[in-house]
C-alpha cells in the first residue's frame, strides 16, 4: 500500500491555509476536502462529525510530534476507507503550545485504525529531511505540493518502529548541572524524567522526579514500615537543603534504555511493559539522542488510533 | 588431611576478608570437597543440618510477617513516650528491647528493624544517633546469647548437640541479664552528656501517635497468636521431642496461612545466601570430619591445656572469643563442635565417668556453654565481628552517621572483654 493511495485528488493538497487558530484550518481543509464527491461516497458523515471527532482527539492530547508538524486524526464509523490531506500554514498555528506549519489529516474506517499509523510513519519518515521540509514549507500551489511526494517514496509495508512514534527530544540536562537547578527545571515543566547528556549529545543517564526525592531524603526512611505516628516534625526541608548543590551527574541513574531509530514497535511495548522502562531514548547512528517514547506516547499512537 | 585443611584455610581466608561473597566462597569449597572426592556426596548431603536451615527460614518468615504489622515501630515509639523523651531512659529502653528482640530473632533482622527507627527517633530529638547505634550493635550480640535462637552460633550448637531451648535459657540467661545490667550501667555513665534532650524536643515525643504505627491490626494479633505457639514450640520442644527447626518451619507456615499472606511473597524474602552459606559451610566441615581433621586439633587443644577441663573450657570461651571478633563465627563454630565432640569422650575416660548424664552435666555442657558465650560475645569486639556490627555501621554510614572500624571497636572491645570476664567468672562458679 501507498500514502498517496488514500488522497483524493488535489482537494487532498491544500497550501497558503488563511486561518490563525487549530479548530479554525481544521475546518478550512475539511471544506475544500469535503467536495460533493465526497460526501457522496459517505451518506452517513457531514463535515461537523469530522470536525468534532478531531477537536475530540486534539483534546485528549495533541498530535503535534514537533519540527512543526501536526498529524490530526479521526477514528470514524461511516467512513468508507481512509482517506489523507495536508495543509501548509503560511504562519505557524498553535497546537497545545506547539507551532505547526505542515497539517497531517488522516481518517480512518473505526474498523481499521492501524492504517493512521502507518500513514504517520511513511510521512514523518520523508518529512524528517529537513531540507525537504523546507520545500514543503514553501510550496505556493497543490499541484507543486502534491508532486514532492512521489509514490515510491510512501510505501507502508514495514513495521512501525521507534522513527515513527518517538517525539523529538526538547528537556535534557548536563552532567555538571546542579540537582537544585534540575528540580526547579523538572518542577516548572511538569517533567518526570529528563535525559543527563555530555558534551557530544550522547545520553549517559537519567534523572527521574523519583530519583530526586528518593536522594533528598535519608535512607533510613526507606527501611520504615510507616511515619504517621510521628505528630510534629518536618525536616524535610533539611534533608532537601543539603542534598541540593550535588552535580546532576552524582545522582542519575546510569541504566537507560537507548534504541536504534528501527527499533520495532513490538520491542518497544516489550521494554515499556515488561522491561519496566519509564522512558526509551532513541539515538541515531552517531549515537546522538534524537527522539523519546514512552508509554504515553505509545498510548497516544499506538492504542488511540 | 592436608588438602581438605587447605580448601578450608583458603575458604575462610575468602570468607573473612570477604573478597568473594561467602555464599559463592562456601558453596566453590564443598564443591571442591565432594568434586575432588574428599567425602562421599551422599556423606556432604547427610551433613546439612536441615534443622538449622528449618529454623533460620521459618524465623525469616515469622520476623517478615511481624515487620509488615509495624509493631516494631510501634514498640519503639512506646517505648520512647514510657521515657517521657528522656534521652538517656530512651536508650536504655532500647537496648532492653534490641536485646529482648535478638534474644527471639536473628541479631542482623533485629539491627535492620531498630536501626531505622532510631534514627528517626534521635533526629526528632535532636540527640547523636551513633553512639546510640553502636551501642544497639553490641546489646543485640549480648541478647542474641541468651537463646537458642539468638544468634546463629547457638542455633548450630543446639542442633547438633542434646541441649534444648529451655537448657540454653537456664544456662545463658543469667550470666547474660548480669551482663545486661552492669554493661547499661557503664553505657549511661559513658554517654549520659551526649543523649540528653530539650523540653522542645521531648514535646514531640509526647504529641507522637503509637497507635498509627500499626498498619495491619488483624493481622497482627493473627501473627502475634502463632508467634506465641512457636515459642511455647521451643520451650516444649524436649518435653515433645520435637526438634526447634521443626517448630519454626511448621509455626511460620501457620502464620502465613492464619495470616492470609501470599507464600510466594513470604519466601522471596527468606535470605537464601544465608540458607545456601550455611549448606555450603556443613558439607566442607563433613569433609573435613571425615578426613579425622577434628580429631587430631581435639588431641592438640587438649595437650596444650595439659588435659585439664577447667582450662580447656576457659581457653574455648577466650579463643572462640577472640577469633569471632576478628573473623564470622558460624564457620568457627561449625568447625568447633565436631572438635568439642572429639575431646568429651577423651574428658570422661581421664575423669573415670560412665553415666552419659554426667558426662552431659559436667563436661559437654561446661565446653559448649564457653564454646556459645564466647562466641556471640566476641562479635563485640570489632566492627568486622559480627553482621550485625556491620549491617548497623553501613546503615549509619549511609545516613550521614559515620562509625567507622575505630569508632566502633573503641566501645564494642571493652564491652566485649567486661562481658568475657563476666562469661569466665559464671562458668567458674557454675562448673569448677
Amino acid at each position: 500500500m501507498n500514502v498517496l493511495d488514500y488522497t483524493v485528488s488535489l482537494v487532498s493538497w491544500q497550501t497558503g491555509l488563511s486561518h490563525r487558530g487549530r479548530n479554525e484550518v481544521f475546518g478550512e481543509m475539511l471544506d475544500t476536502f469535503c467536495t460533493r464527491e465526497f460526501l457522496d461516497a459517505n451518506p452517513d458523515l457531514c463535515k461537523e462529525d469530522i470536525l468534532d471527532a478531531l477537536i475530540h482527539r486534539e483534546e485528549q492530547r495533541t498530535t503535534a510530534v514537533g519540527k512543526e508538524i501536526a498529524f490530526p486524526h479521526a477514528r470514524m464509523e461511516n467512513i468508507n476507507r481512509p482517506f489523507f490531506a495536508m495543509g501548509i500554514v503560511p504562519e505557524p498555528v498553535l497546537f497545545d503550545e506547539e507551532p505547526v506549519r505542515i497539517v497531517c489529516m488522516i481518517l480512518v474506517p473505526a474498523s481499521d485504525p492501524s492504517i493512521s499509523l502507518k500513514i504517520m510513519a511513511q510521512l514523518s519518515r520523508k518529512l524528517s529531511d529537513d531540507a525537504f521540509r523546507e520545500t514543503v514549507f514553501q510550496s505556493s500551489d497543490p499541484e507543486g505540493l502534491r508532486k514532492l511526494f512521489k509514490r515510491g517514496e510512501l510505501r507502508m509495508d514495514g513495521p512501525v518502529c521507534a522513527r515513527d512514534i518517538m517525539r523529538l527530544p526538547r528537556w535534557s540536562l548536563k552532567e555538571n548541572m546542579l540537582i537544585s537547578e534540575c528540580a526547579h527545571m523538572m518542577s516548572r515543566d511538569h517533567l518526570r524524567a529528563v535525559p543527563v547528556l555530555d558534551e557530544h549529545k550522547r545520553i549517559v543517564g537519567e534523572i527521574t522526579s523519583e530519583h530526586l526525592f528518593r536522594y533528598g531524603l535519608p535512607e533510613f526512611f526507606a527501611k520504615l514500615k510507616s511515619v504517621s505516628f510521628i505528630a510534629e516534625f518536618d525536616p524535610f526541608e533539611k534533608y532537601f537543603e543539603d542534598e541540593r548543590n550535588i552535580p546532576v551527574g552524582d545522582v542519575m541513574e546510569r541504566n537507560v534504555r537507548t534504541v536504534p531509530l528501527d527499533y520495532t514497535l513490538m520491542e518497544i511495548v516489550f521494554d515499556l511493559a515488561i522491561l519496566r522502562f519509564n522512558k526509551l531514548y532513541v539515538t541515531n547512528a552517531d549515537g546522538h539522542w534524537v527522539g523519546t517514547i514512552d508509554q504515553g506516547t505509545v498510548l497516544n499512537n499506538v492504542i488511540n488510533h | 588431611m592436608l588438602i581438605p585443611v587447605l580448601i578450608f584455610l583458603v575458604v575462610y581466608f575468602f570468607i573473612a576478608t570477604e573478597l568473594i561473597d561467602k555464599t559463592i566462597a562456601a558453596l566453590i569449597g564443598a564443591g571442591l570437597m565432594i568434586g575432588l572426592h574428599l567425602v562421599h556426596y551422599e556423606e556432604a548431603l547427610h551433613a546439612i543440618d536441615l534443622n538449622v536451615i528449618f529454623l533460620l527460614i521459618g524465623m525469616m518468615v515469622v520476623v517478615n510477617t511481624l515487620t509488615d504489622t509495624g509493631v516494631f515501630e510501634w514498640l519503639a515509639i512506646r517505648l520512647a513516650r514510657l521515657a517521657k523523651g528522656n534521652g538517656l531512659l530512651i536508650t536504655v529502653f532500647f537496648m532492653v528491647l534490641t536485646a529482648v528482640l535478638s534474644a527471639f530473632l536473628d541479631n542482623v533482622t533485629t539491627v535492620i528493624l531498630m536501626a531505622p527507627i532510631t534514627i528517626l527517633l534521635c533526629q526528632l530529638l535532636e540527640m547523636p544517633a551513633v553512639p546510640v547505634l553502636i551501642m544497639e550493635a553490641v546489646f543485640s550480640n549480648i541478647g542474641g546469647t541468651a537463646t537458642l535462637v539468638g544468634d546463629p552460633p547457638n542455633i548450630l550448637i543446639g542442633s547438633q548437640t542434646h541441649l534444648s531451648f529451655n537448657d540454653f535459657l537456664v544456662n545463658l540467661s543469667p550470666p547474660v541479664l548480669v551482663m545486661m545490667v552492669l554493661l547499661l550501667g557503664v553505657m549511661a555513665l559513658l554517654f549520659r552528656k551526649q543523649i540528653c534532650t530539650t523540653e522542645q524536643t521531648r514535646k514531640r515525643i509526647a504529641q507522637s501517635r503509637p497507635e498509627r504505627a500499626i498498619l495491619q491490626p488483624q493481622i497482627l494479633k493473627k501473627a502475634l497468636l502463632v508467634f506465641g505457639l512457636i515459642l511455647a514450640g521451643f520451650f516444649s520442644s524436649r518435653a515433645l521431642d520435637i526438634e526447634p527447626g521443626i517448630v519454626a518451619i511448621a509455626g511460620a507456615m501457620l502464620m502465613v496461612l492464619v495470616c492470609k499472606k501470599d507464600i510466594h511473597h513470604s519466601l522471596v524474602h527468606v535470605e537464601w545466601n544465608t540458607i545456601l552459606f550455611f549448606a555450603g559451610l556443613f558439607m566442607m566441615i563433613a569433609a573435613l570430619e571425615h578426613n579425622h581433621v577434628f580429631e587430631k586439633m581435639g588431641e592438640g587443644i587438649l595437650h596444650l591445656c595439659g588435659g585439664n577441663l577447667q582450662a580447656t573450657v576457659l581457653a574455648i570461651l577466650w579463643f572462640s572469643a577472640i577469633a569471632s571478633a576478628l573473623v564470622d563465627n558460624i564457620p568457627l563454630v561449625m568447625a568447633m563442635i565436631p572438635l568439642v565432640k572429639g575431646i568429651i569422650p577423651v574428658f570422661a575416660q581421664q575423669m573415670g565417668l560412665d553415666d552419659p548424664l554426667l558426662v552431659q552435666s559436667q563436661i559437654a555442657e561446661p565446653l559448649f556453654w564457653s564454646l556459645a558465650l564466647g562466641a556471640c560475645l566476641g562479635g563485640n569486639g570489632t566492627l568486622v565481628g559480627a553482621s550485625a556490627n556491620v549491617v548497623i555501621a553501613q546503615m549509619a554510614n549511609r545516613n550521614n552517621c559515620p562509625i567507622t572500624f575505630w569508632s566502633f571497636t573503641r566501645y564494642g572491645f571493652p564491652f566485649m572483654i567486661a562481658s568475657l570476664v563476666i562469661a569466665h567468672l559464671y562458668l567458674y562458679v557454675r562448673f569448677f
